[in-house]
Order: structure tokens, then C-alpha cells, then sequence
């Protein structure tokens, strides 16, 4: 004879509420991918926004973006790729924010706040030099930066690049190639 | 090969990273000093290129990240559901478009057609809404009253007893005698119509006064009072 067992709306056969069992499910599978995510969002972020505290800020938010929506995601191996079009995008939307843009410069143009110079010679040429890169690589377009950013992070190949962005590694290489020559066209 | 033919290229290869160029143009940079020193340069630009883009690309990551995210989804995030947002807007903008769409309007009549003034008196106890009910009783018997009393449920009073009744302001110790006005002015039909229509506009036309023509005045002294 079978046994049957009602199940109230909301809960489990066992009784405890599947919501929560999903919720706690997606919490640990999300916490499992936050000590890769958390860096490569914040250092997508600080690419872009080049302000360690900006970046940490717009880090934060596009972690908890994603974590929201994590359970909508389909292919968790396309998390890395997600998150990091999140990121970028948020950082690219606080980078355009006037206010902060306008703040940043006022900030600049202080002289009590400029980073102060290097005593060597080396390090002073080299902080230059630094301070042209980053400007070069803000006027690259977006495509471009997001793939040179990429591909200068320690550890991933040029096809875990293509497979986070969904696109072929042919395009990725093409992109490279084009950020490389108009970034030297810049420096030169 | 020229040598601006050579330097493109030059940077070309540079810039796809390939560590090797090609036998023809080994060989001009091998020949031409200019070309020489400009692969020398270039070759130095994107070493320091590739070492900025890494130290840019590579910097620390803040130790209060990690932290502070876990923090804040333990504490579970607000949902700022900009698409949840986006449909309540437009459901409440439906709901708006639809009320105001199907409700019917409701026309004011004029001021001038509102011969009682229609203020809404509490009853507390139900000896009050019985006599709110008599007065209601009588006013709806009345035959062929022109409806144009204004009509208000009391705030406080029996609903249905008080919903058809016309409202008047009556004292407490006149309401009985009220009543019993009420009830006779079906015999006194056209008291009531006289009632119940509106009163005229008061007309604005300037008044005429005449002078007063005095033809002829005596004076006498009153009496009583000493002659001088």
C-alpha cells in the first residue's frame, strides 16, 4: 500500500521549506565562486575606474548583482563571463559619472594631493610613463579595453578569455592586436 | 622594403606578440640603422607596455572585499529589481488610465438648484434614526414632489433607513413637530412643491427710490411743554 504524504505549498517532503533548501543551495554554490569572482570583478573594475576604492565599491555591487541574480543563471560555467561584463559595465557607468569625473579632476589639480613623486629617477620616468598607459588605455574603446584588461590578468589564457566573453579566440586575438597597435600609436 | 614599409610591420609584429619577424625584414633591419634603432624602440615600448598593463591589470585586491560582500548577502540584499520596479510602474499607470477611462463622471448640479442645505446631523441612539426614518417615510410618500432635494447618507446614522431621506437641520426638541409637518404636507400639496423649489435668484437691478414731496408742514408745539 502506498503511503502518501501531503505536501503543503512551499515545503519539502521532509518539511523544511524549499525555498530556503534552493536559496541555501544557490548561497553555497555562489560563496564557492566568490574567491575567484571577487578579484577579477575588482581588478575589472580598477582598469577601468583606476581608484582602488571606486573599484571596490563597484566590485561590491556588481558581487551582490550577481549573486541576486544567480539562480536566473543557466550556465554556471559562464558565471566568470558574466560577472565580468557586470563589472566592467557598472565601472564604465561610474567612470562616466560627471560628478566623479569632475571630483577626480578638482582632486588632481590640488597639488597637496598628487601622489608624490618617486625620489629615483627611474621611478619617476616610470610613473609617467604609468600615468600616459592609463590615460592611453581609458580612450581605447570599450571592446578593446575590456580584452586588453583580460589578457593582462595573471592566470587566464587568451581562450579563457574568449570562453568568459563568449566570443572565438580568433576575435580575441584580432582585438589584442588592435588595443596593442593604437595603445603604442598613443605612447609613441 | 622601405622603411616605413618595414617599420609597419614592425610594430605589427610587435603588437601580435610574435617574438620572431620575418627573413626579409631581419635582413633590412639587419641593413638600416634607422630601422635598427626604431625596432629597438619599439621593442623597448611594449616590454614596458605589457609590464604597466600587468601591474595595472594585477593590482592587490583589498583584503574588506571578500567581507564585506559575504557580510552584505548575509544580511540578504535589498532587491532594487529595476524590472520589478519598471512593472509596478506601468500596472499602476494601467490602473490609473483604467479608472479614469470607466469611471463615470459625476455632474455638479448648481448651486442654485439646491434649495436645502444638506449637512449631515449624528444620530446616537435609535429613537434618533427611528425619527430619521418617520421623516423619511414621510418625505418619500409625498406624491409628486419634484426630487430635487440633495440626498446624503449621515455619517453615523442607520444606512438604510437614512439613505433616501432628505436631510434638514432640526433642534432636538423641534424634530417631533417636524416630523408631523412632514406627514401632513401630502394633504397641503402646494406648500410642499413651495418647499421643495428652488428659491429665486435674488435679481440684481438697481432700486428707484423717489423723492418724498412734502406739500405743506405745520408746526405746533407739543403739549405739555412751556411756551417761550
Amino acid at each position: 500500500m502506498q503511503e502518501l504524504v501531503l505536501v503543503q505549498p512551499g515545503q519539502s517532503i521532509d518539511g523544511a521549506p524549499t525555498r530556503e533548501l534552493e536559496r541555501s543551495g544557490t548561497h553555497a554554490e555562489f560563496e564557492a565562486r566568490l574567491a575567484e569572482g571577487g578579484p577579477l570583478a575588482f581588478r575589472i573594475a580598477q582598469g577601468v575606474l583606476r581608484n582602488a576604492a571606486d573599484a571596490e565599491d563597484v566590485a561590491q555591487e556588481a558581487l551582490l548583482k550577481a549573486f541576486r541574480s544567480f539562480h536566473r543563471l543557466r550556465e554556471p560555467q559562464k558565471f566568470r563571463g558574466w560577472l565580468v561584463r557586470i563589472a566592467f559595465r557598472m565601472a564604465l557607468d561610474r567612470s562616466r559619472s560627471a560628478k566623479r569625473r569632475e571630483q577626480r579632476e578638482t582632486d588632481w589639480s590640488m597639488p597637496e594631493r598628487r601622489p608624490v613623486p618617486p625620489t629615483a629617477e627611474d621611478l619617476a620616468a616610470s610613473s609617467e610613463f604609468q600615468a600616459r598607459l592609463e590615460r592611453a588605455v581609458q580612450e581605447l574603446p570599450e571592446k578593446l579595453r575590456l580584452v586588453l584588461l583580460l589578457s593582462a590578468l595573471q592566470g587566464y589564457t587568451l581562450e579563457e578569455v574568449s570562453s568568459m566573453l563568449g566570443i572565438p579566440t580568433g576575435t580575441v586575438k584580432s582585438r589584442l592586436f588592435f588595443a596593442r597597435k593604437q595603445l603604442a600609436e598613443k605612447l609613441r | 622594403m622601405n622603411c616605413q614599409n618595414a617599420r609597419d610591420q614592425i610594430t605589427d609584429a610587435l603588437a601580435a606578440e610574435s617574438m620572431e619577424l620575418t627573413g626579409e625584414l631581419t635582413g633590412h633591419v639587419q641593413s638600416c640603422a634607422g630601422c635598427a634603432t626604431f625596432y629597438a624602440q619599439q621593442t623597448e615600448l611594449f616590454c614596458a607596455m605589457d609590464s604597466g598593463l600587468s601591474a595595472m591589470a594585477n593590482e592587490p585586491v583589498p583584503l574588506s572585499l571578500l567581507p564585506k560582500v559575504r557580510a552584505r548577502m548575509e544580511e540578504g540584499v535589498p532587491r532594487r529589481g529595476w524590472v520589478f520596479s519598471r512593472f509596478t510602474a506601468a500596472a499602476a499607470l494601467a490602473a490609473v488610465l483604467v479608472v479614469v477611462i470607466f469611471t463615470p463622471r459625476v455632474e455638479k448640479k448648481p448651486q442654485k438648484e439646491m434649495p436645502v442645505a444638506a449637512i449631515p446631523t449624528p444620530s446616537k441612539d435609535e429613537s434618533e434614526a427611528h425619527q430619521h426614518g418617520e421623516i423619511a417615510a414621510a418625505a418619500a410618500a409625498l406624491p409628486g414632489t419634484p426630487k430635487v432635494i440633495h440626498v446624503k447618507a449621515s455619517r453615523t446614522g442607520d444606512a438604510k433607513g437614512i439613505a433616501a431621506a432628505p436631510e434638514v437641520i432640526v433642534l432636538v426638541e423641534e424634530r417631533q413637530a417636524f416630523a408631523r409637518f412632514v406627514a401632513e404636507l401630502p394633504k397641503e400639496r402646494e406648500v410642499a412643491l413651495a418647499l421643495t423649489r428652488p428659491a429665486p435668484a435674488p435679481e440684481d437691478a438697481p432700486i428707484e427710490i423717489a423723492l418724498v414731496q412734502i406739500e405743506s408742514l405745520e408746526l405746533r408745539p407739543l403739549e405739555g411743554t412751556p411756551r417761550e
